[in-house]
């Protein structure tokens, strides 16, 4: 089965490289029929890449472990859910998930395009299946995951052999959020792929107009809420399995899945302004680089393992592959930008600062700054391991320290943006539409200084909240009156028609409320209390307005593990809310232990709690509290940003009758041209 | 008081869990087993060895002063555990760590003899170098590190103005409608031409 695999990653390979060529140099010369052997090459890349994955998902299933990868993220215990999951357990099989997914994307552009004539899609074929190349090529050589388990038996000879049990996933990795996680984020990751081949694409064959922005924006949309969905699923695990009260520790690995969010981010809100005023184009195009860079960066940051050290870098055989890849394709992209510039003359103009346009402008700059806050701070110890020679670290107060103020400011442009008129917006206008905004945001921050929050950033996390709420309610409000009036539907009939007639802006606005209840769930943690007690059965303690009282502490076993749990009953004033049994496992396969976290819901504080351990002396169970404000908020904000950019994906009643209608005079065209012939 | 000390017979001990453990591997060994020969004796060896210490791990600190607790919170968030996790020492809580426990268990030492915040983490960078603290100093070349972001959003700012200023150069004074109305006219001129197109 591991010949199988590594033979259809060999035929992939070969046809991506026939898909290459016959795509360019059919594209180049008109030849239809090479481009049309391209696509379908495309499709085989697909099929054998997919056949791969089947084959390293058997040997998984059958506990294969002659091969290296199998032996060392599956054992013979792991349920079957996670022994799939295992494909993207380690390095090797995630880079054969991402050359799948990626291939996959390619057939789907393939497919969805089949009709088109042009030289854009052709072009745009290619840049994917040269990215598809590079993964496949690592697949291959650089980080196969079919490579067969080999010992040394000290006589420096090398020999196969088969180990009669793995090492096991790891126990962490062994919970849902984290089997949903990975495919999440590489959807994402890989999403962005599409968009710049649409981009390069446009720069080499010099159609830069609003075709591929149109379909890129699409496919940015895609990706993002992927990778944001990835990114918070991430979040959700991190506070479910790992037991250190939080969601985001600001690791190398998060921060290199939010940068590309957040210059999608500035993508999705600037290609607004091109689309309406026909500015930015450099930008917009240098933000879809720089995005796709990031996501390819992303990968090599958590594969190479160079923040950990930048000796770690020498020993990864695949960081190279991918400092190569990034160097030749940022000076690839430079030189076309650079030679395309007369073609992305803008009308750029601005009336005003106080206009859309100057909002999504300094929204960018926002976000861009973060970005590279994050960027930098992900990097500087590479940068002074570099320069000073000693490793330092940066981790959760540097990087609390530089975004929160721009998140905060994040936050304001969200609340003014949107309500900004496009050219200008005169004084009188604008007093209309802040005043009840700006008031309730006063309001708000006097509510909180007098309800005792002394902190800056919390008192002004909220206030701008309500600031930010307020102009959302009162632009649905307006917009649903407006509507009222016009057709005389009643209230909830004419706000259901007010989001579907203009699904982009209303799902934009859905979008930016979940951002507004992400940023007051993370708030919230300015407010954690945090607590332990020792009980023995019968025992109880207090942490805040929480009493613990302990029912029982009891051995647990499992195929897969064995442990200790403890069950608690928790009440507050007097009244029992819940039971919870946190538990203490311990998986023999891998020998790894871990605390399985058990919480109490509640929309405005978690009640979270950890076996922390038994105290050897007293024989009592040591239980770590903490009360957590305001997280169901986070999750909340998550699905309402999923939410709202489903809203502006769907497709659009007016934009497919005009697509119906161009379809058949399309069609009344041929069939008038072959009458003629 | 300090709550790290590792006993004998506690149900979560050392001893329990390695009987457990062996109980698990022995329960395994009527299957095919694990990997043969040294890497497993290995690997046994290492567990034997580390056990004690990577079981009696606090739950973070068990202080029971409030203020000393408060310094050892304070203390251990400017520190990283020095396992490879990457996690501030106040929530580093993997129970096989061999760095976060005795570092915990160190501060709490010194925070009881009397030790002043800064000289405790002055002592753990004089063993570990920079890296052991969660954020670069700000002196010298790490000044760079607080600084960059700044400067790079003024760069930013600079160049967003000069580029505006130059675009407003070209402007056409075209000034929206302004009257304080119910509802803005824009608006409703925006919505009656999206309901309008929907019915068309």
């Amino acid at each position: 089965m591991a010949d199988f695999g590594n033979f259809a990653i060999a035929i992939a390979l070969t046809f991506c490289a026939f898909a290459l060529f016959s795509l360019f140099y059919g594209a180049r010369t008109g030849r239809r029929e090479l481009v049309k052997s391209g696509e379908r090459a495309v499709l085989a890349v697909f099929a054998f890449t997919t056949l791969a994955v089947v084959a390293l998902e058997v040997l998984l299933l059958r506990s294969d472990f002659s091969i290296e990868y199998v032996a060392s993220y599956s054992n013979r215990d792991l349920p079957i859910f996670y022994k799939m999951a295992s494909l993207w357990g380690g390095q090797r099989g995630s880079l054969l998930f991402w050359s799948w997914i990626l291939t996959g994307f390619t057939a789907l552009v393939a497919f969805r395009n089949r009709q088109y004539a042009g030289k854009l899609v052709p072009y745009t074929l290619g840049i994917l299946s040269i990215t598809s190349a590079f993964f496949l090529i690592m697949n291959k050589f650089g980080a196969n995951p079919f490579q067969q388990l080999v010992v040394d038996h000290g006589d420096g000879m090398q020999r196969v052999f088969t180990a009669k049990d793995g090492n096991g996933l790891n126990p962490l990795l062994q919970h849902p959020a984290m089997v949903i996680h990975p495919p999440m984020l590489y959807l994402g990751y890989v999403g962005f792929v599409v968009p710049f081949a649409f981009c390069m694409a446009a720069l080499l064959t010099r159609e830069l107009g609003a075709g591929w922005i149109k379909m890129a924006r699409r496919w940015t949309l895609f990706a993002w809420i992927f990778l944001g969905t990835g990114i918070l699923l991430g979040g959700r695990w991190a506070y479910v399995e790992l037991g250190w009260g939080g969601y985001w520790a600001w690791d190398p690995v998060e921060n290199a899945s939010l940068m590309p969010w957040l210059t999608g981010t500035a993508f999705l809100h600037s290609v607004i302004v091109q689309e309406r005023k026909n500015m930015l184009k450099v930008w917009n195009v240098s933000l879809i680089l720089v995005t796709y860079l990031l996501a390819i960066f992303g990968t090599f940051l958590t594969r190479s393992g160079i923040v950990s050290s930048v000796h770690a870098f020498a020993q990864s055989s695949i960081g190279t592959y991918f400092l190569v890849f990034l160097i030749g394709i940022s000076a690839f992209a430079l030189y076309l930008v650079l030679t395309r510039l007369e073609f992305l003359k803008s009308d750029n103009q601005l009336d005003s600062y106080a206009s859309r346009e100057a909002s999504f402008l300094f929204n960018n700059l926002v976000l861009l700054a973060a970005c590279f806050a994050v960027f930098w701070g992900t990097l500087f110890p590479v940068f002074s391991e570099l320069i000073q020679g000693e490793q330092v670290t940066v981790g959760a107060p540097f990087f609390n320290k530089i975004n929160i103020p721009i998140a905060m400011f994040l936050l304001f442009l969200t609340g003014v943006g949107p309500l900004l008129a496009w050219r200008k917006t005169s004084w009188e206008s604008m007093k209309h539409i802040f005043l009840w905004p700006v008031v309730i945001g006063v309001v708000t921050a006097i509510i909180c200084i007098v309800g005792g929050i002394r902190s800056i950033y919390p008192v002004m996390s909220l206030s701008l909240s309500a600031f930010v709420l307020t102009t959302l309610v009162s632009e649905f409000n307006r917009g649903t009156r407006a509507r009222m009036r016009n057709t005389g539907e009643n209230a909830i009939t004419a706000l259901i028609g007010l989001v579907m007639t203009n699904k982009r802006r209303y799902g934009g606005y859905v979008t930016h409320l979940g951002f507004l209840l992400l940023i007051v769930g993370f708030t919230g943690q300015a407010f954690t209390t945090e607590g332990w007690g020792e009980v023995k059965q019968g025992d109880t303690f207090t942490i805040g307005k929480y009493d613990f009282a302990c029912v029982s502490v009891q051995d647990i076993s499992d195929p897969n593990y064995s442990g200790m749990s403890a069950t608690l009953d928790v009440s507050s004033k007097g009244k029992k809310i819940a039971r919870l049994s946190p538990e203490k496992r311990f998986y023999p396969a891998s020998e790894q232990t871990t605390s399985e976290v058990r919480m109490h819901h509640t929309p405005l504080e978690d009640v979270y709690v950890v076996f922390a351990n038994i105290k050897e002396d007293t024989e009592a169970a040591v239980i770590q509290v903490w009360i957590n404000p305001l997280v169901s908020w986070v999750w909340l904000g998550g699905y309402v940003l999923v939410g709202g950019t489903i809203i502006t994906l769907l497709p659009n009643r007016r934009e497919r009758r005009i697509a119906k209608q161009k379809r058949s005079v399309e069609k009344l065209l041929e069939d008038a041209e072959l009458v003629s012939k | 008081m300090s709550g790290n000390a590792a006993g004998e017979n506690g149900p979560f001990s050392a001893q329990a869990l390695r009987a457990r453990w062996l109980k698990a591997r022995l329960v395994k060994s009527r299957r095919p087993g694990r990997f043969p020969g040294l890497r497993g004796a290995l690997v046994f060896a290492v567990f034997m060895i580390l056990a004690p210490a990577a079981f009696a791990q606090s739950a973070k600190t068990m202080l029971e002063d409030p203020a000393l607790a408060t310094r050892f919170n304070e203390v251990s968030d400017r520190l990283v555990c020095q396992c490879g996790c990457q996690m501030i020492l106040r929530v580093c809580n993997h129970v096989n760590c061999p760095s976060a426990v005795p570092m915990r268990q160190s501060i709490e030492k010194q925070l009881l003899a009397g030790s002043t915040d800064d000289a405790i983490v002055q002592g753990f960078v004089d063993e570990y170098g920079m890296k052991v603290l969660s954020s670069p100093p700000a002196t010298g070349f790490n000044l760079a590190a607080y600084v960059m972001p700044g400067f790079v959003l003024l760069i930013g700012l600079f160049i967003a103005g000069y580029v505006a200023s130059r675009w407003s150069a070209k402007r056409k004074l075209v000034t929206a409608s302004a009257a304080p109305v119910d509802v803005d006219p824009d608006m409703q001129k925006r919505i009656d031409d999206e309901i309008r197109m929907d019915k068309s």
